[in-house]
């Protein structure tokens, strides 16, 4: 018998992206980091809906693009469960990292750097890490 | 499904719902907003049937009848002079009630034989949607009752909303000052002035049409403004509708808002043209 994983997911009131993509993502985030695992089961949507305050149709609706995109899995009646591939894994890590990189590099452009100074400073913070 | 066609309600001469239409489906989580005087907790009570339009039409889907819409307001008294026992008893009996949910009241440690006056504002709230859990209702109709209970119970009472509305797929449609709490819940906005709808939109798409610029110069132009306030010795303009293009066009930084700065949006601009048209 599986324990159900509860998780915490920020979701930003203020963002254009809609709050279930918001969720995906962060629910993504908590598989990549390991906090949640292959074969994990998630809560049932009434329940995730009270602890997040979110509507259930939302919830469902995570739950859903969630089992389209490959990461978990439905089974009818009985809940929901974390259940990827090690491929799809790998993908998502990338596709976070680009993410990040380029709220990353748009903050910084939003200070007025310029390209050849965020260059400098990466190799000058690279250079730095190794020694 | 609730529809109103060309639903109009007079208080005396004045208009006070002026042609509204609606269609909700099952499921939605509406919030009306608007300024005070509006017309918004008329609207609700037209939709509950306390009040008769003088014009138009209010349909529900079938098997929706009276005994599955539940209306909570803080302003709403019933069975005052009962006790809590003889509450649960007469409404169940006059809504069909087979089993009271009395998990909600647990929380509250209150004795039954208590009168329904003697409780709190929050207690006769809780009290209240208790009865209309019960009811298994297919419409949740709520009248401003956010601001009035305590964080505690504010609390307790979204969950079992949200355990309602997932179980019985009911439409909620909430008449809202204060949001912190529910802001990531509604799908959909109605903002009303002078008895009539200004805005129907889900918020999905609100969030993508309404941004605010900060800056010291004056926007002119083509960029469509909601409402401008002035901070300090920059200005802020609230947009709407935004397109995407804009931000080709004019270069500033578009920042997204909240639910409740898009309403304190919509409603600024209200007090804006009341005052100009009254040439001050």
């Amino acid at each position: 018998m599986c324990e159900v994983k509860m998780f915490r997911l920020n979701i930003d009131p203020a963002s254009a992206v809609p709050v279930y993509k918001q969720a995906v993502q962060a629910i993504k985030a908590e598989i990549l980091s390991g906090r949640l695992k292959d074969g994990d089961q998630l809560p049932p949507i009434r329940e995730l809906a009270k602890v997040i305050k979110l509507h259930p149709n939302t919830v469902a609706k995570i739950y859903s693009t969630l089992e389209e995109e490959g990461f978990i899995e439905s089974k009818l009646g009985s809940g929901n469960w974390v259940k990827y591939k090690n491929k799809k894994i790998d993908q998502l890590r990338k596709m976070l990292i680009e993410d990040e990189f380029r709220g990353f590099m748009d903050r910084l452009m939003g200070l007025g750097a310029t390209k050849t100074e965020i260059k400098e400073m990466v190799e000058k913070y690279l250079i730095g890490e190794q020694q | 499904m609730i529809k109103a066609k060309g639903v109009s309600v007079r208080f005396g001469r004045k208009w006070v719902l002026e042609d509204i239409d609606i269609q909700l489906e099952r499921g939605e989580f509406v919030v009306i907003a608007g300024n005070n005087g509006a017309g918004k907790s008329t609207l609700l009570r037209t939709l509950m049937g306390i009040i008769t339009p003088g014009k138009g039409e209010i349909t529900f889907e079938s098997g929706i009848t009276k005994k599955k819409i539940g209306f909570i307001s803080d302003k709403y008294s019933l069975y005052e002079n009962f006790t809590i026992k003889q509450g649960i008893d007469f409404h169940s009996r006059v809504y069909g009630v087979k089993e009271f949910d009395d998990r909600l009241l647990r929380h509250l440690d209150l004795d039954e034989n208590q009168k329904i006056k003697t409780l709190s504002v929050g207690e006769r709230v809780l009290f209240l949607f208790s009865l209309i859990m019960s009811q298994k209702p297919g419409i949740i109709l709520i009248d401003e009752i956010l601001h009035a209970i305590d964080p505690f119970l504010r609390d307790l009472f979204l969950e079992y909303l949200l355990e309602v509305i997932e179980r019985y797929n009911s439409t909620v449609i909430s008449v809202n000052h204060v949001f912190s709490e529910i802001e990531t819940i509604p799908n959909r906005l109605l903002i009303m002035e002078n008895g009539r709808f200004i805005l129907n939109e889900t918020t999905e798409a609100l969030k993508e049409k309404v941004k605010k610029i900060e800056t010291r110069e004056e926007i002119g132009g083509e960029i469509p403004i909601l409402y401008k306030k002035e901070v300090l010795d920059y200005k802020e303009y609230y947009v709407y509708p935004f397109d995407e293009g804009m931000r080709k066009s004019y270069d500033y930084r578009y920042i997204d808002l909240n639910l409740t700065e898009i309403i304190k949006s919509f409603i600024g601009g209200y007090y804006v043209k009341k005052r100009i048209s009254r040439g001050s």
